[in-house]
């Protein structure tokens, strides 16, 4: 493969991987991606073409369909279907009702046993007949094709207009070629290994007795009760009360909390909350304290904090009250999306139950009776396997199998870390840093252990906490010393903190792991330029543009530093390289025109100038350069 | 006016400052957002800032029907996804020219005639074209049930000028549908080019041309209609006025109706047959992201909503029964088949109903006692159960890489038993750093036309015949499938393509080449593989979903079908030039290739030759499960297409 083409791939695979988030976030956000595509279908016409039938066949539902099993279900003679949809009705049954359909022969296959598979997978079966000419009939019996789909074991030929079958040969996986005789057109067989004759199977006396039906699907259901399977820990969260007052809800003093979300002006919220006014003493005798925070003002015109106020005033809120905060909605939907697949934004009503050690328990979207509220207080108390079922859409079992019940609890792992992920993207740093370190108190598998160091450590740096950042990353590292990402990143911190040679021999470890790198020979460039060591940089510079050519900063800053080396025309044989590959850039050029000013070239620095004025009519250093190239020649005239 | 040395200080400082830059920005991707943490309002024992952030936080206006009302918070898609701002103006002129097409569609739903101020807005003064139902069709194939007529592509006589003409040709096809109920109007765009006068140096410069496909279809009182055609139109854009239609010119005409009555070829019994099961309604008539909005998911990446489907005869009355795979947190579901055709659920009796996130299964008899014994992939492991009459039982449960996909069984050594083949997308998710290191949903870090760095498929030998029902053995490496064996697969199957004794199998991979491995039993005596895509002709670059095999042309030699995606906005937006303009052509071409569809490979001496196009069969849509079916018993195998990738309350579809 040429070289443009692995460049290629690299830059591929960073959009790959930036698209695909991106796709990610729309779909989980409710958008359609190719739905509402119609199946298809084509009928083979005997010539080259195939017809399109898709409307005509009656199959084109738009239902996201997934696998596709094929059946005379009905032992009519004809092949019916049944086919998945991730849309609803996640299952149909399609009778084949055609009109006029040719002759049939279904055949079952039964191996022996000892040279052949029962089942006979793998058989090859053809049909002899006269009048079939040149033409020929086979099929193959299979276990599993089209995608995630098994087809019935039948062996199903159409067999069109033929009058008369001479025999079926079968060749049993294996080689072995077997012919049956006494076979019929119409008929249904099986052909047992050995025995070259069929016998007949007779389809079910009455036949079948289905009814063709219009499906009409539910209204999706206003309300979820969502209990947790993954029990996550809840930061305190602060609000302002209608006082002014700030104050914080403080979750794992032991009790239980119950943190609704309401607006003045939405009906079920206000019915909701008078019940949680009306039963709070029962609500108190079982331990559970309920915050009630108003969304009034929150980007809405027409409510405000001050109907919230008036609204709770009315109600007679006998537990506390105040205002959400955006950012306190922003944590919310946080553990929302990070929970739920779709990431829809939160209705109001909304309910968190929080339980008495500061877990979220159960997330109710829409309002909540106070008798669920109650039941749910023990949710969390279960085993995880209790959890899961309750947690469960429908009623259902779980394998008891220890294999099993290990991925389980790996993919609990992932939920909590990527909760941790999730805050420190959104620059929560000090929260994310808790939940870090809960995770590594829980003891994970050792590669997860090395990536919470990791992360912990980026948290604690981006707190300014610079020591205890070391500390961590230098953990990471024990954990996983091949952690090419912990050494760079240590490297970087080292290097701000002016502790040169350490963070030098973190670079060093990092390529040393992975030296196609091209970021990490360039920061490390960087961390010698700072220190002035312009050799060093120029030559770390040069093995990053060696693996990725197409870099107009590392190109630059190779420039400075070979400048800084007196090497004028090597810095601009560098530039010049890096604008064949980038003519456009807007930066090199520039750089280019002041090196060229500097060596009072200036004919050549106008000509960047200008080139790049053409690309970037607007570019504001390439204006500033002109302007100062003409009034430097006019002043030359003078 | 300053002197020169200042001058050149300066610039040189500039210089300098672009390094500071460049180190700043370097540092940056480490600390993320080092002073937004000001910001969390939920540091524990800290009091949270009173000011309400900035970000704009709105919401639907108030309707209380009973349901919830939804905050919204952040960037919706559309603004994300806004081809009026992202530069690709192909893309905008698209959403133009859809929204007149669309004009059009509503006129065959009305059946009215076309309106002069209609006329107006869509077609120019001087438009002109042939006849949009070609005079010259001649059926090509008829089996009783349908019939299939086409045009040789020869130009008919009539034509049709100015809005009136334009008026006239549309009558033709209205008069076909008018009165049919279910009707079905489609336009797909899926190729643009802007200018194109400009190009071929016209003097109007202003005229772009699109491609679609145009569909229509509808019961009528006597016959079920559909028709499918290309249109190549020729628009006029003037200013900021929508595009208006300058010239119409059609190809590829087909018609379908059906011979007898107006009924289709197939009729849903769904409700019929699994109607009377107590969760049917809430299981089955509820589609999965109505579930995604109201469970926890455990698990990860499951909003596919991929849930297998197996028939087999579970319990030995002659009849099939199925086996429906479910998310996690649904329970699978076993129907048993009654003489009536209806099916009852007897998951929980037979000891299936699992919670965990189901795949795919098998019903094969793995320990050769003649019944069908039960094979599920999970995400993670593959879970084996012996039939032992009226319930299943767990006897093993084979690890894998994460996100299993297709299952199949073959006796891949011929030593009479069954051996499991597993196909994996994605790899160990939950452990791989780099995987880790992106949030849910991140990326993975793959080359997307010929990636090679996803999940481990898996071939599990059955070591029966060393007297051990349900050992089995990873043999994935000692036979040669870990060649190209991580290339994020979705689907495979097997079949002696060569005709020489032995099972081949064919692989579909997400993100680039397929496989065709050759078993070498026949050849060497021992079950060996070895990777032919490429020698055979077999690799279909693209997005493999679905792989089927069958002698489709009756020559005698297996043919395959290997489902994609059919993209018409892929289409469009790769037949650009300014798609990928510094990536070389073989590049751009490869990417080209993803958004075709479906492929079909003819089978032929020495090698497998693509006769998607010619045989019209490319445009499959997003596709999955597809099928090669007789379905009308000529003898010939037609293809069934299940596709749709996720449907949403929007209506943002490529």
């Amino acid at each position: 493969m040429s070289r443009t083409l692995d460049d290629e791939n690299q830059q591929t695979s960073n959009d790959l991987g930036l698209a695909r988030a991106q796709l990610a976030r729309m779909m989980r956000q409710g958008r359609s991606f190719s739905g509402r595509e119609r199946n298809c279908v084509y009928l083979n016409t005997g010539g080259p073409r195939f017809a399109d039938v898709s409307a005509v066949s009656g199959l084109d539902f738009p239902d996201d369909a997934r696998a596709v099993g094929v059946v005379d279900w009905d032992q009519d003679g004809d092949q019916d279907l049944w086919i998945s949809n991730r849309n609803a009705p996640r299952l149909r049954f399609l009778r084949n009702d055609s009109k006029k359909t040719g002759r049939y022969l279904a055949l079952r296959l039964v191996g022996n046993g000892t040279t052949t598979n029962r089942d006979a997978i793998g058989a090859r079966v053809e049909v002899v007949a006269p009048e079939l000419s040149s033409l020929k009939l086979v099929d193959t019996l299979r276990a599993g094709e089209g995608f995630l789909g098994q087809s019935s074991k039948w062996i199903h030929f159409g067999l069109g207009t033929i009058s008369a079958i001479d025999r079926v040969v079968v060749k049993w996986p294996g080689g072995e070629a077997e012919d049956f005789t006494g076979l019929s057109v119409d008929g249904r067989y099986e052909l047992v290994q050995g025995q070259g004759r069929g016998t007949v199977v007779k389809a079910r006396p009455d036949g079948a007795s289905l009814s063709p039906s219009e499906i009409s699907l539910p209204n999706p259901r206003a309300q979820s009760r969502i209990p947790l399977v993954n029990l996550l820990p809840m930061p305190n969260i602060g609000f302002q009360d209608f006082q002014g007052l700030d104050r914080v809800i403080r979750f794992g003093t032991g009790r239980p909390v119950l943190v609704n979300l309401w607006a003045s002006w939405c009906v079920p919220c206000v019915r909701e909350l008078s019940e949680l006014a009306i039963r709070n003493g029962e609500l108190k005798e079982n331990g559970l304290q309920v915050v009630a925070l108003s969304v009034d003002g929150l980007g809405d015109r027409r409510a405000s904090p001050k109907s919230a106020a008036a609204m709770t005033a009315r109600l007679n809120l006998p537990f506390d009250a105040g205002l959400a905060s955006s950012g306190l909605l922003q944590t919310l939907q946080l553990y929302h999306d990070h929970l739920l697949l779709m990431t829809k934004p939160l209705p109001v009503p909304t309910s968190f139950l929080v339980d008495g050690s500061g877990r979220l328990s159960v997330i109710y979207k829409g309002a909540v009776a106070v008798d669920q509220v109650l039941a749910d207080l023990a949710h969390s108390a279960g085993s995880r396997a209790d959890r899961e079922q309750r947690a469960a859409c429908l009623p259902g079992s779980l394998l008891p199998d220890d294999g099993v019940k290990r991925m389980a609890e790996v993919g609990d792992e992932m939920v909590f870390f990527q909760l941790a992920e999730s805050f420190r993207a959104n620059g929560m740093m000090d929260w994310a840093g808790v939940l870090f370190a809960e995770l590594l108190s829980k003891e994970p598998r050792p590669a997860l252990a090395a990536l919470c160091q990791h992360r912990l450590a980026t948290t604690l740096a981006a707190r300014n906490e610079l020591e205890t950042a070391v500390r961590h990353f230098e953990r990471a590292i024990e954990i996983d010393e091949t952690m090419g990402e912990a050494h760079h990143d240590l490297g970087m911190l080292l290097g701000m903190m002016d502790r040169t040679e350490e963070a030098v021999g973190h670079f060093e470890a990092a390529i040393a792991i992975d030296p196609a790198r091209p970021s990490v020979h360039y920061n490390l460039g960087n961390l010698f330029i700072k220190k002035e060591r312009f050799e060093e940089a120029a030559s770390a510079y040069r093995q990053s543009l060696e693996i990725k050519p197409n870099q107009p900063d590392c190109v630059t800053n190779l420039a400075y530093a070979l400048v800084q080396l007196e090497k004028v025309d090597d810095a601009i044989r560098v530039f010049r390289t890096g604008i064949e590959l980038r003519p456009r850039n807007e930066d090199l050029r520039t750089n280019l025109a002041g090196l060229f000013i500097q060596q009072e070239r200036m004919e050549e620095a106008l000509k960047e100038v200008n080139a790049v004025l053409e690309f970037h009519p607007n570019s504001r250093a390439a204006t500033e350069l002109k302007k100062h190239l003409e009034s430097g020649a006019a002043s030359g005239k003078n | 006016m300053q002197g020169k040395p200042a001058e050149s200080g300066g610039v040189l400082i500039w210089i300098l400052l672009m390094v500071v830059i460049a180190i700043l920005v370097a540092i940056a991707v480490i600390l993320p957002r080092m002073k937004e943490e000001e910001d969390f309002p939920g540091v524990i024992g800290s009091k949270e800032n009173s000011t309400p952030r900035t970000q704009e936080v709105e919401w639907t206006p108030p309707v209380d029907d009973g349901r919830p009302t939804r905050l919204f918070m952040g960037k919706s898609w559309a603004e994300v996804d806004d081809p009026e701002s992202d530069g690709w103006d192909s893309e905008a002129f698209h959403d133009q020219v859809t929204a007149q097409l669309k004009s059009l569609s509503k006129l065959f739903h009305s059946g009215e005639p076309l309106s002069e101020s209609e006329g107006e807005k869509l077609v120019v003064d001087g438009f002109s074209c042939g006849a949009l139902v070609p005079g010259n069709l001649e059926v090509v194939f008829s089996d009783g049930t349908v019939a299939v007529a086409r045009s040789d592509g020869g130009s008919s006589s009539a034509s049709f000028a100015g809005r009136d003409g334009f008026s006239g040709a549309l009558e033709e096809i209205a008069r076909i549908f008018r009165g049919a109920t279910d009707l079905r109007v489609k336009f797909k765009v899926f190729d643009i080019r802007e200018n194109a006068g400009e190009d071929a140096g016209e003097k109007e410069g202003q005229g772009s041309i699109t491609k679609q496909y145009f569909s229509i279809s509808g019961r009528s009182k006597k016959s079920y209609i559909e028709q499918k055609s290309t249109w190549e139109t020729r628009w006029s854009v003037s200013g900021d006025l929508a595009p208006k239609l300058a010239s119409i010119e059609i190809s590829d005409f087909e018609q379908v109706t059906t011979v007898e009555g107006n009924e289709t070829l197939f009729t849903d019994c769904t409700t019929s047959v699994l109607g009377k099961n107590a969760d049917f309604e809430e299981q089955f008539l509820r589609g999965m992201s109505e579930w995604f909005e109201r469970a926890q998911d455990a698990r990860y990446f499951a909003l596919l909503g991929a849930a297998g489907l197996s028939v087999g005869d579970v319990n030995g009355d002659g009849m099939d029964d199925v086996f429906s795979c479910q998310e996690g947190g649904l329970p699978n579901r076993l129907f048993l088949q009654n003489p009536d055709g209806t099916a009852t659920d007897v998951s929980k009796e037979w000891g299936v109903d699992w919670l965990e996130a189901s795949r795919s299964a098998l019903l094969v008899d793995l320990d050769q006692d003649g019944d069908q014994d039960l094979t599920v992939a999970l995400l993670g492991n593959v879970v084996v159960c012996e039939n032992l009459g009226d319930r299943f039982s767990v006897k093993t449960v084979l690890p894998t890489d994460d996100d299993t996909m297709t299952l199949t069984a073959v006796d891949f050594d011929n030593d009479a038993d069954l051996d499991l083949y597993v196909c994996v997308d994605y790899g160990k998710m939950q452990v791989d750093s780099a995987r880790a290191a992106s949030l849910a949903g991140g990326g993975s870090g793959g080359v997307y036309h010929d990636a090679n760095n996803g999940g481990r498929n898996c071939l599990y030998r059955n070591d029966l015949e060393k007297g051990e029902p349900f050992r089995f053995t990873d043999a994935t490496d000692e036979v040669g499938l870990d060649k190209n064996n991580r290339r994020y697969s979705l689907a495979a199957s097997w079949e002696d393509f060569d005709n020489d004794g032995d099972q081949d199998l064919y692989v579909g991979n997400d993100f680039g080449r397929n496989n065709l491995y050759q078993n070498l039993l026949a050849e060497t005596g021992r079950a060996t593989f070895q990777d032919m895509a490429a020698t055979t002709g077999a690799e279909d670059s693209a997005s493999g979903m679905g792989v089927s095999w069958a002698d489709f042309d009756r020559d005698g030699r297996m043919d395959v079908h290997v489902s994609n995606m059919f993209s018409s906005a892929g289409g469009r937006i790769t037949g650009q030039k300014k798609f990928k303009p510094d990536a070389s052509e073989e590049v751009r071409n490869r990417l080209r290739r993803f958004a075709r569809g479906n492929t079909l490979l003819s089978n032929q001496e020495g090698g497998f030759s693509d006769v998607s196009e010619t045989a019209g069969v490319t445009m499959g849509r997003w596709a999955w499960g597809s099928n090669f079916v007789d379905l009308n018993n000529d003898g010939w195998k037609d293809i069934v297409v299940g596709n749709g990738y996720i449907t949403a309350e929007d209506t943002g579809d490529l």
